[in-house]
């Protein structure tokens, strides 16, 4: 996963690694940490897979806290061919396979509570999903895990270095047009509003900022690929997956 | 920042297809950059050299193509961007990112040659005129651009 040529890349993935070897507090802190970034892929695919709400959040959380977690899942996925997603589903299948067979899934939650999911997020499969595949609503969810973590990304970083107004550009003319299916802001209206000066300096802004989202978004899924050619190839697999026709 | 859960396949490939740049849309993205000499720029001459740009101090607010492709532009402005454009190369982590780099670099190149019959790469003639001849076979290069390269390799051609 950190490549072949042996580098592993500093990521929240290397701390879940090193997280095995420390106290129980620290190991609850990185599950919580880890749950509220994938947990969401993980979850509507149980729940496309027939589990119910709360099985599938049990099922999640035993998921994390034993296999990826417990049993080093990092450390096979790094051995193993293919891409770090289908290695991550077929861990999950084994392991939803496994607790079925124990047919005890309530028994395995130790008797202080795992880490509780009601305080993350939404517990439904959102509409888009609810009619696709349980792998189409894994990519699914797991591409949108990806571009929430990019965007914030992006926007905290547009902050912290001072440029606020690029970030008010780019998300009027680029992000909130797709995310709302309505039409651009005009520039000349946001170059108003925003204070800029002309419309050539708004569309620099929106450039600079682009490619510091083209940036972010090679970083964040690094982490899952072997090398840095497979980067472009993992973000075209996502496009082409989700441009597939079919539900969601 | 709202969360992009709710959203349907296609916009969230839209959202990703904005990662996918053409070496030609990162091409006019240079293009259209405004010169800048503010270190707080990302994208100015210092921020992306680290050396002060002041060659290109007479340059400031006009677009990379307006100076480039303004016979005015002087011979030390032209020879700077070819050497931003170097360092955009060096740093590029794409290799559509690196095409795009190099079209500049050539392009810096062949505005010196063109407007003031004087080269700024020590590039040999022959050397000079294949890269120019490559680049400019590119079908993504803007036309402008790549009439540029070509009256340049013209240049080279001819006996000096």
């Amino acid at each position: 996963m950190g490549g072949r040529d042996g580098v592993f890349h500093t990521t929240h993935w290397t701390q879940i690694f090193r997280a095995r070897t420390l106290d129980e507090a620290a190991r609850r802190t990185t599950l919580e940490e880890l749950l509220a970034r994938y947990w969401k892929p993980v979850y509507c695919y149980l729940r496309r897979k027939g589990q119910d709400n709360e099985a599938a959040k049990d099922l999640t959380q035993g998921f994390f806290q034993e296999v990826v977690l417990g049993r080093g899942l990092i450390q096979r996925a790094e051995s193993s061919k293919g891409r770090f997603r289908t290695f991550l589903l077929t861990a999950l299948d084994h392991y939803v396979t496994s607790v079925h067979r124990a047919e005890v899934a309530k028994k395995r939650r130790p008797d202080d509570g795992l880490v509780s999911l009601d305080g993350i997020g939404a517990p439904n499969v959102p509409e888009p999903m609810r009619a696709a595949s349980p792998e189409r609503a894994f990519n699914h969810a797991w591409a949108s895990a990806l571009l929430d973590a990019v965007l914030e990304q992006v926007r905290a970083q547009c902050l912290d270095s001072g440029q606020q107004t690029h970030w008010e550009v780019f998300r009027a003319r680029v992000i909130a047009p797709i995310m709302d299916n309505a039409d651009p802001t005009p520039l000349p209206e946001l170059c108003e509003r925003l204070g800029i000066g002309s419309e050539m300096t708004a569309s620099n802004m929106i450039v600079t900022v682009k490619r510091r989202f083209q940036s972010v978004l090679r970083d964040q899924v690094r982490p899952f690929v072997d090398s840095e050619n497979e980067v472009d190839q993992e973000i075209r697999d996502l496009i082409g997956m989700l441009s597939k026709k079919g539900a969601g | 920042m709202d969360s992009t859960f709710e959203l349907d396949s296609r916009q969230l490939a839209s959202l990703l297809e904005m990662a996918q740049c053409t070496s030609g849309d990162l091409l006019n993205e240079l293009l259209v950059r405004i010169v800048s000499l503010d270190p707080a720029d990302a994208d100015s001459v210092p921020a992306v050299t680290g050396s002060p740009g002041d060659a290109l101090d007479g340059c400031t607010g006009r677009t990379v193509r307006e100076v480039l492709l303004d016979p005015a532009t002087g011979v030390a402005a032209l020879a700077a961007l070819k050497d931003y454009a170097k360092c955009i190369v060096r740093r590029a982590r794409t290799e559509a990112e690196r095409a795009a780099g190099t079209a500049l670099y050539y392009a810096a190149i062949a505005a010196a040659l063109v407007s003031h019959n004087e080269r700024v790469t020590e590039y040999s003639p022959q050397k000079l005129a294949d890269g120019l001849a490559g680049m400019s076979g590119r079908d993504w290069l803007p036309p402008e651009i790549k009439a540029l390269l070509d009256a340049a390799r013209e240049k080279c051609s001819r006996p000096s």
